[in-house]
């Protein structure tokens, strides 16, 4: 055993930044002394905290800076800790509202983002209420398939965030959608020109599109006659056009060697490169490369289209 | 005790090149000494610090008496030193908070700290003190992953943690310690109470 609280001040903020986001929570739980020491070691935004909202068993994870997979915490046993549940209770979806209070405190960050599944209008009208009087901005706004369509546009039209993510085949209102920077549109949508040239949207990843061959042509034109200068990434996948090279009709384009390899960051930061392709050059003199992959599911083809710039 | 019969830390030998490399020597609060190479001495800011500024020639070393070290004894100094030598020669981390810390306990890091709490306890201080950065490093991470998969009541048990009321109990203590009067004035303040006083004036 080591008494932890006599050991040196560096030696202790060394200790607790090593401690995982699940251990830094539970070290907090031993006493005042013990918050106070986590809530002085951590680093301030050194985590993100995401809120999982559903009907039942809500949650709390959490992204360290330093790691790629994140940390699910025992919100129900938190709610214990912070007597806001006793043994035997049911739980209560909104009791990870004061949960996340507490992480956030304790971990010095804001609430980073919310995953939305189906709740109900009443709980989502909480949620908002609560976020609005902590903190005036939101990161990242994923809405899953369970999130029925009245609840759906509450969420478009009261949760902003920086990145959307989509997964929900009742979104169509696209308009809705481009309040957002980033746009991750995990299935079947129909994003097309009009709706990037009226958003400030940054990076735009649509998977399994439906637009058609000339719409993604048109999107291309656009880009290079300048029109939608702030799209610096855009990736659409499941292309089922066969002609995939009509896609880049009337588009001049140097052709790059396999060697000729492009770094650039995706659509979740990720660091990314681009092996060939062709660049194309837009009207102010700004370069972009353009990749197409042929990629094969089971019998199917599937084409995989990248501008990046 | 002589330097002759010193616990002299171990040394590659074949690694000392032929020209002349200095051995400083250190005595712990419990007059063991030990012989330190040069080279070694840095990865501890404090110990090359204090070198530098006492300018020792290599006859100096030899004949000069030891240089103490007051707070840290013999038992932790020379894990210490092993420690040092093994890792001389390497950089030395910066941790200046604008990158994550990741820290991994190396094979030799891992069997020199295999060693019971109080030790390690006392390991955490000597690097402390001495500023070596990367034995805190390592010696933290060792007592970070007691942590994992406890509960806060086993945190407690493991890290000996006080609870609120121990600590309020301890932090009234001291106030009492520090001022008698204090402790009086309250046990006159209960008496009058249990006769059935309204005010303490």
């Amino acid at each position: 055993m080591v008494k932890v609280l006599n050991i040196p001040l560096l030696a202790l903020k060394n200790l607790i930044s090593i401690l995982g986001p699940k251990e830094k929570i539970d070290f907090s739980f031993c006493s005042k002394k013990c918050r106070r020491a986590v809530k002085i070691c951590t680093r301030k935004d050194s985590v993100q905290v995401t809120v999982n909202y559903k009907s039942a068993k809500s949650y709390v994870s959490v992204l360290p800076s330093d790691s790629k997979k994140d940390v699910k915490l025992d919100t129900e046993k938190i709610s214990e800790m912070l007597g806001l549940l006793n043994e035997g209770d049911l739980w209560i979806p909104s009791l990870v509202l004061p949960c996340a209070d507490y992480i956030c405190d304790v971990l010095n960050s804001q609430v980073y983002g919310i995953v939305f599944s189906n709740s109900s209008m009443a709980k989502l009208v909480n949620l908002q209420k609560w976020l609005e009087s902590r903190q005036e901005t939101l990161e990242y706004c994923e809405i899953t398939e369970s999130v029925p369509t009245n609840q759906l546009f509450y969420i478009l039209d009261n949760f902003e965030a920086e990145f959307l993510s989509v997964d929900n085949t009742y979104f169509l209102d696209y308009e809705k959608a481009i309040k957002s920077k980033v746009l991750y549109m995990k299935n079947y949508s129909r994003v097309n020109l009009s709706h990037i040239e009226k958003s400030n949207l940054t990076k735009v990843e649509l998977r399994s599109t439906l637009l058609a061959r000339n719409e993604i042509n048109e999107i291309l034109r656009a880009w290079v006659r300048g029109s939608i200068p702030h799209l610096s990434l855009l990736v659409i996948t499941g292309i089922t056009n066969h002609n995939i090279m009509s896609l880049v009709d009337g588009i001049e384009l140097t052709e790059l060697g396999v060697n000729v390899r492009n770094r650039y960051k995706g659509i979740f930061n990720e660091p990314k490169v681009i092996a060939g392709g062709w660049t194309v050059r837009r009207s102010d003199g700004e370069m972009a490369t353009i990749k197409i992959v042929i990629v094969r599911f089971s019998n199917k083809y599937s084409n995989n289209f990248c501008i990046n710039s | 005790m002589s330097v002759e019969n010193a616990p002299v830390v171990d040394v590659d030998e074949a690694a000392i090149p032929v020209e002349k490399k200095m051995y400083y020597r250190f005595e712990s609060n419990d007059k063991k000494e030990f012989r330190v190479s040069e080279l070694a001495i840095q990865q501890s800011e404090t110990l090359n610090r204090l070198v530098e500024a006492m300018g020792y020639t290599s006859e100096d070393v030899e004949n000069k008496p030891a240089i103490a070290i007051e707070n840290i004894d013999g038992k932790t100094l020379k894990l210490v030193f092993q420690w040092c030598e093994h890792h001389k020669g390497e950089a030395i981390p910066v941790d200046d908070g604008s990158v994550p810390k990741i820290v991994e306990i190396p094979e030799f890091d891992a069997k020199l700290m295999d060693i019971d709490n109080g030790l390690l306890f006392k390991l955490i201080w000597a690097a402390d003190y001495l500023n070596i950065v990367q034995l805190l490093n390592v010696s933290c991470k060792k007592v970070a992953n007691m942590a994992q998969g406890k509960t806060p009541a086993q945190l407690r048990r493991v890290y000996l943690l006080p609870s609120d009321e121990e600590d309020e109990a301890a932090k009234r203590a001291a106030q009492e310690a520090q001022d008698p009067r204090a402790r009086e004035v309250e046990e006159e303040f209960e008496e009058r109470k249990r006769q059935g006083g309204n005010s303490f004036f």
